[in-house]
């Protein structure tokens, strides 16, 4: 009625509406609500950790030897791990750590990658020729393999780490990228632009990559869980986080070996890995229902 | 009381089935008595020539026959005889003459002569493997002759004062087997020195042969029906020694009965846990092991002495011995205490966070100042929490640290160089040979830069002197003083922070017989002196 009344605000209702209705598609599936719900609360733990961890301190480099690998209590919620400390409070700690790395990792996969996807695809030429050629010998190698290459040449710590995987994860953004570039050039929305006299930055940036953002944008939800697995995998293994510092996989590694008596120190932290993962994947799962075309004509014909 | 009763009945139950089986038994000549192992670290070397490590000794002591053994029967490490009867030593003490002991079988059936004993010290000392560092001082291919066949003659360049005891980690090896199977190699006309063949089996005269060897997986040792020490009812007839890495999967293996016996390297919350389960031993022995961290004192500002001092100030000892190590001695200088020739009178560095702080200021540091690196050994859990101790008490004094864990080989690619070198390297150093040198001279004689022994990278003139004076003195009773000499005087320099001698603990099911811990490397595990009571 008011888009009726007021036709300049006619745009802003429309994708109000489209928003409204995104969101009861999203909402139909318990599943992906339940995704959603999970990766917020993990978001909040990082956030706030210094406020909700009862011992902020044994994030640090604490060490408490007398009260080491207690079992769960009223005090120590979850336990205490080797050196005494808190597991609770460094599991929080370590959600600010494994957030914080794959935003970081993702951020700089998309910003090396989509670019890179754009050029290739829209140019093409010996240039992207070239640009496909380097991210196929990339693809070709698994990202963990490529981050354990990467990580022991330099010296093992966290920054590093964030390096590799992020030095292993942007092809698969030029790859997609590219792909989505290819198709949507020939589009017709394209050949209007460039009918209209749109110069070919224009068209790549302007049209071509907006209609590409939703398909990043549950690779990315999807990702986070994956290079969260792959910084613990690299963590565990030593090559990551060092201590004193709270991460998942170096608790792990550092708790597996009192296992199965001291059963808390390992299986908590990998708790929280396995549900972070679970929980992007869920929320990305959501996304791509509400994003993807073929499946909303499919659940219409049905 | 009911258990009582039940205990009467299954007792009752034992006998009855014993008198039954027992002509059985006897008719059956041997009876079957297999064993499973459980190691952590693998194997790197069946050849005993290339032995250093702890699982690689344990092949060697079991397939092989070292010259003279450690007196176990006494429970000390001194050498005793074994394929050696006895033995004179001239006066100069250059010269060790050792009778070798008449018909003692290789596994290939031929006797062992002085000829092989000869021969087994010519190809360390050629293949430079090993121990050959032990011997490289004072001997050279050649020094030991065969003077008939049950006399053989070392010729030694100058009088060296662990020698005897460095006789225990000489294993003699079968001449004609590995004559017979030399294979094109670096060593002119002796080939390849039989190194392909001893990948594949050994050429010994042990207890025990090699049947079967998966690198990092399995060996399995058979009885060797005529070893000369002979064989008695409830030995061990066959052993499996496997390699298990993953310590929550070497605890499950024993508490579910699949393995009798596991290895020392579980952490003393794991060995805690075990004890709690029936039927399951957990040995504790006061080591011969020094647990230490090495300061690299050409790296500053660990150069400067007042901050090496500094830091053994600030370091809480009884932490670490009481809580970490649950039941370890305070280490009292570079030797352990249990070894004959430690040096009582040493005073050592006692926790003093005021002292550590006006040592720190003397040296011109300020709080912040500085940041060392800490290199711990992967998988090597213990080494991590004296890490994270030695951090949260340095950041008292106002010193930061890092913490860096690396495998092993890369620890010993680090410590080739100063340069390189962290500026603490936490390292346990077990005893190599049954002598106070072991943890002097090999550790501070600026011979031994490069190895992971000798990572503080240490140099005092006057400490070199008198281990070198030491080392050649004949007289038992000088010698002893000089090394306690060197001594008092390592520990004043402040090259470790010295923190213990931890106790050994290994754990086997309560069926098992006759272990002892004898403290030299590898020696406790020889299952020639088990017997197994089911």
């Amino acid at each position: 009625m008011i888009a009726e009344s007021h036709p300049a605000g006619e745009p802003t209702v429309a994708r109000a509406q489209e928003w409204g209705k995104m969101w009861f598609r999203f909402r139909q599936s318990s599943l992906s609500v339940a995704g959603l719900g999970i990766v917020v609360a993990i978001v909040f733990c990082a956030v706030f950790a210094p406020v909700l961890a009862p011992h902020p301190r044994h994030a640090g480099s604490f060490v408490d030897f007398e009260n080491s690998l207690r079992p769960p209590s009223l005090k120590n919620p979850l336990g205490t791990d080797d050196a005494g400390r808190d597991i609770l409070s460094r599991m929080l700690f370590g959600a600010r750590i494994s957030v914080s790395l794959s935003v970081i990792v993702l951020g700089i996969a998309v910003a090396v990658g989509i670019p890179l996807g754009l050029i290739a695809g829209y140019w093409g030429g010996r240039l992207g020729d070239a640009i496909m050629r380097v991210t196929d010998v990339f693809l070709a190698v698994p990202p963990i393999a490529l981050a354990l290459a990467v990580t022991a040449a330099l010296r093992p710590n966290l920054t590093n780490a964030m390096i590799a995987i992020a030095f292993a994860w942007w092809p698969w953004y030029t790859r997609l990228v590219y792909g989505q570039v290819l198709s949507l050039k020939e589009e017709q929305f394209v050949e209007a632009s460039r009918g209209l006299g749109a110069g070919p930055l224009r068209i790549a940036f302007r049209e071509i990559l907006p209609n590409a953002w939703s398909t990043i944008l549950i690779k990315v939800t999807l990702d986070m869980g994956f290079v969260i697995l792959t910084a613990s995998g690299l963590s565990f293994l030593g090559l990551g986080a060092q201590p004193p510092t709270a991460e998942w996989g170096t608790m792990i590694a550092e708790g597996r070996i009192y296992l199965p008596g001291y059963w808390w120190a390992a299986t908590f932290p990998g708790l929280a890995i396995f549900m972070t993962v679970l929980g992007f994947n869920l929320l990305g799962d959501g996304l791509r229902d509400v994003f993807d075309v073929h499946i909303e004509q499919w659940q219409a014909g049905s | 009381m009911i258990r009582q009763r039940h205990l009467a009945t299954a007792l009752a139950a034992i006998v009855a089935v014993a008198l039954i089986a027992l002509p059985a038994s006897v008719s059956s000549q041997v009876r079957e008595v297999p064993f499973t192992h459980i190691e952590q670290q693998i194997i790197t070397a069946i050849d005993p020539a290339g032995a250093v490590d702890e699982s690689s000794m344990h092949s060697a002591i079991n397939l092989y026959d070292p010259l003279l053994y450690p007196n176990v029967e006494k429970g000390t490490m001194e050498p005793r005889p074994h394929l050696a009867e006895s033995w004179t030593i001239s006066p100069d003490g250059k010269t060790y003459t050792f009778k070798i002991r008449r018909g003692v079988k290789f596994h290939s059936g031929r006797e062992m002569t002085a000829e092989d004993v000869a021969f087994t010290m010519d190809r360390v000392l050629r293949i430079k493997r090993g121990f050959f560092w032990v011997w490289a001082p004072v001997l050279e291919p050649g020094s030991a002759k065969a003077v008939d066949p049950y006399t053989v003659r070392f010729q030694l360049k100058e009088a060296y004062a662990p020698f005897l005891g460095t006789m225990l980690l000489l294993f003699v090896m079968d001449k004609d087997l590995i004559m017979a199977n030399l294979r094109p190699g670096p060593h002119g006309e002796f080939g390849d020195y039989g190194a392909s063949l001893l990948e594949r089996q050994d050429a010994g005269s042990g207890p025990y042969r090699m049947e079967k060897w998966e690198r990092a997986t399995e060996m399995v040792m058979a009885r060797f029906d005529a070893y000369w020490r002979g064989w008695k009812p409830g030995q061990i007839t066959k052993v499996f020694y496997k390699t298990v890495v993953e310590e929550a999967t070497v605890k499950t293996l024993i508490i579910s009965g699949q393995a009798d016996m596991v290895n020392q390297w579980l952490s003393p919350p794991s060995f805690l846990e075990l004890k709690q389960v029936p039927g399951i031993v957990v040995k504790e022995d006061p080591s011969v092991q020094l647990f230490h961290l090495l300061m690299n004192t050409k790296k500053p500002p660990l150069d400067n002495l007042k901050v090496r001092q500094a830091i053994s100030h600030a370091f809480n000892y009884d932490i670490a011995i009481q809580q970490i190590f649950v039941g370890a001695t305070k280490a009292k200088g570079p030797v352990p205490v249990k070894v004959p020739g430690w040096n009582p009178s040493i005073v050592t560095f006692g926790r003093n966070v005021a002292r550590a702080k006006q040592l720190l200021s003397e040296a011109g540091f300020k709080p912040g100042d500085i940041t060392i690196e800490y290199l711990w050994i992967t998988g090597v859990p213990m080494e991590r929490l004296i890490g994270l101790l030695l951090k949260s008490n340095l950041e008292e004094i106002g010193i930061k640290t890092e913490i860096l864990g690396e495998p092993w080989g890369r620890v010993v690619e680090r410590a080739a160089k100063a340069e390189t070198t962290p500026h603490i390297t936490a390292i346990f150093d077990t005893l190599k040979y049954p002598h106070v040198d072991s943890h002097t001279y090999g550790m501070y004689h600026p011979s031994c830069w490069g190895t992971f022994r000798c990572m503080s990278f240490y140099e005092n003139p006057a400490v070199t002197k008198v281990l070198e004076q030491a080392r050649r003195s004949v007289d038992t009773t000088e010698q002893l003083k000089l090394y306690k000499e060197a001594q008092a005087l390592i520990v004043k320099d402040a090259p470790s922070i010295y923190i213990a001698n931890p106790l050994h603990r290994i754990a086997f099911r309560d069926y098992v017989k006759g272990y002892r811990y004898v403290g030299l490397l590898g020696f406790d595990t020889a299952f020639y002196d088990f017997t197994v009571a089911k």
